[in-house]
């Protein structure tokens, strides 16, 4: 057999095969239901940034909490001397 | 008892009447659909008809498929091509003008889209042939061929097919539209937008090839 009869026989083998009858249903079936917009490429460099932001913000937040605990702290240590202590020593008040 | 017959058979001629102008009014659409021409389907599915579309996949698909079949060469894969051919082609629909053939417009498209995907997917190829070659040799259902005899076919269909796929674009495009669409060498070149020489000189430079890379082993 030559070389032509069998690139022949090849060819004709793979015409032969047929599509599956459901093809057609198939294609109509995705060309009628409706078209499912396709997230954009910057979608997740979007998301991305926003959530970086987010923790941005959350930590200098959890800053300004500190900051104003820690004086708060102060205060709470130094307010001896608003309260008048002495009126309570009994000796001294007799 | 007279009454009630007479009402019946009223209804009877009404029901009657109704069925038998539908079934006209319905064949006589249906006929008309088939017998629309290629440039008033494509009219109607632009004016929003997405069910006249049906019209162009049942001309259309079995040519798309074999062309598709000669590059991908597994069932499954051309199938989804073709499908996707056909979804590309209801999707650019408005850009086709008319100003060439709707089939040379949809082979253009059928050729773009295979290259595409032999070009993407190379590797998975090789498990698919291996899957195939394997195949025929486990499942015999051939009982009068031998396994040898069945091995050294599929042997050398794989050679046949190795062969084809290492054809560059432009020869391997002209030898698929001649050969598996048996499409004349005028049709080709308005598909491959170059002249009909340079189609000819495709097919001998492909036929050259084949022979030469198959000739060591299936012999001259």
């Amino acid at each position: 057999m030559k070389t032509e009869d069998y690139i022949k026989r090849f060819i004709e083998k793979e015409k032969q095969i047929e599509p599956t009858p459901f093809l057609r249903t198939r294609i109509m079936g995705v060309i009628e239901k409706p078209m499912v917009k396709k997230a954009s490429s910057w979608q997740p460099v979007i998301a991305t940034v926003s959530i970086s932001l987010i923790m941005l913000l959350g930590f200098q937040l959890s800053n300004l909490y500190n900051s104003s605990s820690a004086k708060q702290t102060l205060l709470n240590i130094n307010d001896s001397n608003i309260e008048m202590l002495h009126y309570y020593h009994i000796e001294s008040n007799e | 008892m007279k009454h009630i017959k007479t009402n019946s058979l009223i209804l009877y001629l009404i029901f009657f009447k109704t069925t038998r102008r539908f079934f006209t009014f319905y064949l006589s659409k249906h006929t008309a659909r088939q017998k629309m021409t290629e440039t008033d389907i494509i009219h109607n599915i632009k004016n929003g008809d997405t069910d006249a579309f049906k019209l162009l996949v049942d001309k259309h698909q079995s040519m798309v498929f074999r062309t598709v079949m000669g590059f991908v060469h597994v069932k499954e894969d051309a199938e989804d091509l073709t499908q996707e051919i056909f979804i590309t082609v209801f999707q650019s629909l408005d850009y086709f003008q008319g100003k060439a053939e709707f089939a040379t417009w949809l082979y253009r498209i059928a050729v773009n889209i295979s290259l595409n995907y032999v070009k993407k997917n190379r590797i998975r190829k090789l498990f698919n042939f291996a899957e195939e070659k394997l195949q025929p040799i486990f499942n015999q259902q051939d009982k009068c061929v031998n396994p040898e005899e069945q091995i050294i076919r599929s042997e050398i269909e794989d050679l046949i097919r190795k062969a084809i796929d290492q054809l560059t674009e432009k020869q391997r495009t002209a030898f698929i539209l001649s050969k598996y669409n048996e499409l004349p060498q005028k049709k080709i070149a308005s598909i491959m937008q170059i002249s009909e020489g340079a189609v000819e000189q495709h097919l001998q430079r492909a036929k050259i090839k084949l022979q030469k890379k198959l000739s060591g082993l299936v012999g001259k």
